[in-house]
């Protein structure tokens, strides 16, 4: 199908504004042009809502308001027609007839203030023939089946959106949504749900065995295999449902990890917390440390050994004066008190007697007496110099070869050791109270316990996967034993024999289903697969011989969307490819979809172009012109930026949408309306007029629009 | 042996001309010192380490001691003080006996307070001088001046 016109009536900014699209095979784009909060999104929201129904609202239509915000009637009749063009197929096969037709969505909102209720919307479809707009029966069924509802991402979508393919937080959810895509559009749901009737048309015939003549140990083995297929089913849906939570708790497991990777990358706050703070304690102590050596600074100027050394010529000439007097005798040596206690124990250092019984001994106490009393008779003067002699000895000793210079040194060197672990540790302490600040405020060790729980309850999950997937199979394979069994016992008595045909045909067919799904699944999936690879590489113009990044892109049998870079290097579409490479690849991949299955069907895409620039830009449009049916592309003017010279070959129309709240800030001209609307002119995307001219618009040529001399006219 | 003995000076004290009394303050750590940036302005523990400090660099330059006459003084230290660490009375009396080629000069200890008094005031300036020069780091010019007069 393609489209052909759209009107629409009060859907939100949409009050009365009508639209027309290229059908022209050669021409066969349409290019919208609107700036932010122009209606663009709405557009694409008003066509689904049309085609699809209330389901395609976004949030669910509860929650979403039809009619303008600015509505002041009790009642809003909100209407969407569609024209669009459709080839319809005859009995054998071959297309034969064009034919238009006419989706007129409807449906009434009562407003109040801010409040508003709205029952389900109405759907009609018309045949436009020559005769005029003949209603057709079962319009949302015709409609589904002219355009799928799981397609709608395929059909409709903006560069965000279309992501959703290679961006999502689960790969399970990526997976599902490729797959539904492909097997929607290249028709593997038909196969798999004819292989699904077969199966359930060949347990009813074994159901029959029972209720038949058949031999006792026929029906037997039919009643065990009608037990053994209800075991089954139960299994498989166990398995999907396990597989299903397994793959979940392993999403939830790498999306932890990458949460935690990134989080890491900026630092763990815990950690660096915990180092901010033994940088601090460390800093307190080196705080202490560093008063305490200033503190020895001031006592090292205290220091006898500085004092020795800065008054050494004073020291010397006084210590030469009391030694001279020590020389005359005048100062008295320090023996007296030992020689009053050798007297007194009456032995001589030498081991002589002392004794007076002892002549010898007497001599000898005499003398030494005599010494003593000598000693004693020295004056206060001589007293006090003796002091001085004695106490102040070490004073006068010789200078260490190190002296007050090494003690200094010594110290500075502790000083300035200690100023640099300082300097270090402040410097430390800023820095990691920026890396901090910058953290957001993650709890890594609680995505730590998360990540923990997700990866037990997987291995849970697996172990149970693994126990019903062995169940699984001894059902299979008892199922096969009693199918081999109520087979040959029910050709043993000759009874039953076409309840065996239609068996043997059911499980002959059912092979045949199973075989051509695997084959289409296989071989499709393949063409898709190369085409969005073709168009992928050509879009974003990688050359492997060049060295370029990315080699290859390709579906897996899994249906997930990888690239590939050198060597087969695995390159994760959502981390490693740039914003343009990935809304390429998407595009690509919806491209090559809807190419290979040879569906006639538009592409409508919302700002497609954002994040792209260059090459890669124009690559993209001329790629998706080239395979696509029908393309209409939302483009603000920046996008259309570089790309003029692709849209004068291939735009087959141009519209251009204002908003009129847009003045005065970004409009020249007051509008003529003042009313919240969206409004239309038929300005290309290189031509202004009255309406649609902006301030600050991109560099673009501003020839005159064909609506332009009507505009002076009217201003003459 | 009594602290008279050890301490003559106990019952003396030290006169002070009254225009360092301001610097006593400033580079004393008696004033409050709580800080390494404090510490490096002020080096001297005790005021009486300033004036000793004075007094061995008066010495080590062999400048002559100062005169009071006419000079308002005030009671710049304690007795006490003077003689601690013990070492310094000895320090004193040996600085006395060198000035006047003496040793008898030590039953006097009054005159060899003067003698150390005259010095220190001597010096005084010169210690001022190098302390002034960049009074963040004080203690650090004092230091490497002292080290420069070393023999």
């Amino acid at each position: 199908m393609k489209l052909v016109r759209a009107h629409f009536e009060n859907f939100r900014l949409l009050r009365n504004l009508d639209l027309s699209f290229s059908t022209d095979p050669k021409r066969n784009l349409t290019v919208i042009r609107a700036e932010n909060e122009t209606g663009k999104t709405t557009i694409l929201t008003a066509l689904q809502w049309a085609l699809y129904g209330d389901d395609a609202l976004p949030g669910g239509a509860p929650k979403f308001r039809l009619s303008p915000i600015d509505w002041r009637e009790p009642t809003a009749r909100i209407t969407v027609e569609v024209d669009f063009e459709a080839t319809s197929t005859t009995r054998n096969g071959a297309r034969t007839e064009r034919r238009k037709f006419r989706a007129v969505r409807t449906a009434t909102e009562t407003v109040s203030g801010n409040t508003w209720q709205r029952g389900a919307s109405t759907a009609k479809l018309f045949d436009l023939t020559d005769r005029g707009a003949l209603p057709l029966e079962y319009a949302d069924n015709r409609l589904r089946s002219e355009l799928p509802p799981e397609l709608r991402e395929v059909f409709f979508t903006d560069g965000d959106r279309a992501l959703s393919f290679i961006e999502a937080d689960s790969t399970n959810i990526k997976r599902q949504r490729v797959e539904n895509a492909i097997k929607s559009l290249l028709g593997l749901s038909v196969v798999e749900d004819a292989a699904k009737h077969v199966r359930q048309a060949t347990m009813d015939i074994n159901r029959k065995v029972r209720e038949s003549d058949a031999s006792a140990k026929a029906r037997d083995a039919s009643e065990r295999i009608d037990v053994i297929d209800t075991e089954i089913t139960t299994l498989e849906t166990q398995l999907k449902t396990v597989q299903a939570a397994r793959a979940l708790c392993e999403e939830q497991y790498e999306r932890l990890s990458k949460k935690i990777e990134e989080a890491l990358a900026k630092g763990d706050r815990t950690d660096l917390v915990n180092r901010l703070n033994k940088v601090k304690a460390q800093r307190k102590r080196d705080d202490a440390l560093a008063l305490g050596l200033a503190k020895e600074h001031g006592e090292l100027l205290k220091s006898k050994t500085l004092a020795r050394q800065l008054l050494s010529g004073h020291i010397e000439r006084a210590s030469m004066l009391l030694e001279k007097l020590r020389a005359t005798g005048q100062i008295p040596n320090q023996t007296v008190p030992v020689l009053a206690d050798r007297l007194g124990q009456g032995t001589c250092i030498c081991g002589e007697s002392l004794t007076a019984d002892d002549p010898d001994g007497l001599r000898r106490r005499t003398h030494i007496q005599h010494l003593i009393d000598a000693s004693q008779t020295v004056d206060e003067t001589q007293r006090m110099i003796t002091d001085l002699y004695f106490g102040g000895r070490e004073l006068m000793q010789p200078i260490e070869v190190r002296g007050w210079t090494g003690e200094y040194a010594d110290l500075m060197d502790k000083r300035q050791k200690i100023a640099k672990n300082l300097e270090d540790a402040g410097a430390e302490e800023a820095h990691i109270d920026v890396k901090i600040a910058e953290i957001p405020d993650i709890d890594i060790q609680n995505l730590k316990e998360q990540r923990k729980v997700a990866k037990r309850k997987g291995e849970d999950y697996q172990d149970v996967e693994s126990r019903t997937s062995f169940k699984l199979e001894i059902a299979k394979r008892d199922k096969k034993q009693a199918e081999e069994e109520r087979d040959r016992h029910l050709k043993e008595k000759g009874k039953g024999a076409k309840l065996a045909g239609e068996l043997t045909v059911g499980s002959d067919v059912l092979r045949v289903f199973e075989h051509t799904l695997e084959r289409l699944k296989k071989e499709e999936l393949a063409r898709v697969s190369e085409l969005m690879n073709e168009v992928f590489l050509d879009m974003i113009g990688s050359d492997g011989d060049q060295g370029a990044i990315i080699r290859k892109a390709v579906i897996s049998p899994e249906f997930d969307i990888v690239v590939y870079g050198p060597d087969n290097r695995l390159l994760s579409p959502d981390r490693d490819l740039n914003g343009a490479s990935r809304r390429a690849l998407t595009l690509a991949f919806i491209l090559a979809l809807t190419r290979v299955s040879e569906v006639e069907a538009p592409n409508i895409i919302d700002t497609p172009l954002g994040m792209m620039s260059g090459y890669v830009k124009s690559s993209v449009v001329e790629s998706a012109a080239k395979h696509s049916a029908q393309l209409v592309l939302f483009l603000t003017r920046s996008e259309i930026a570089g790309t003029e010279r692709l849209l004068d070959r291939y735009a087959g129309k141009v519209i251009t949408l204002t908003n009129p709240a847009h003045y005065p800030k970004m409009l020249v001209n007051e509008p003529p309306v003042r009313s919240l609307q969206v409004l239309r002119c038929d300005c290309s995307y290189n031509t202004t007029c009255k309406v649609c001219e902006r301030r600050m618009d991109v560099a673009e040529p501003t020839k005159p629009s064909t609506t332009e001399p009507e505009f002076l006219e009217a201003l003459r | 042996m009594s602290e008279r003995l050890t301490n003559p000076f106990v019952t003396m004290e030290i006169n002070a001309p009254a225009e360092f009394q301001e610097h006593f303050r400033r580079f004393s750590q008696t004033t409050g010192a709580s800080s390494v940036a404090d510490l490096d302005r002020k080096p001297f523990p005790r005021m009486v380490d300033f004036w000793f400090i004075s007094l061995c660099v008066a010495v080590s330059k062999g400048l002559k001691p100062a005169t009071f006459e006419g000079v308002q003084t005030y009671k710049a230290v304690e007795g006490p003080q003077i003689a601690s660490p013990e070492w310094r009375a000895h320090a004193l009396k040996l600085i006395a006996i060198a000035e006047t080629g003496n040793p008898e000069v030590v039953k006097e200890p009054r005159r060899v307070l003067e003698i150390a008094n005259g010095l220190a005031f001597a010096g005084m300036p010169h210690v001022l001088e190098v302390l002034n020069q960049a009074p963040d780091e004080a203690i650090f010019e004092l230091s490497d001046m002292l080290e420069e007069l070393l023999p």
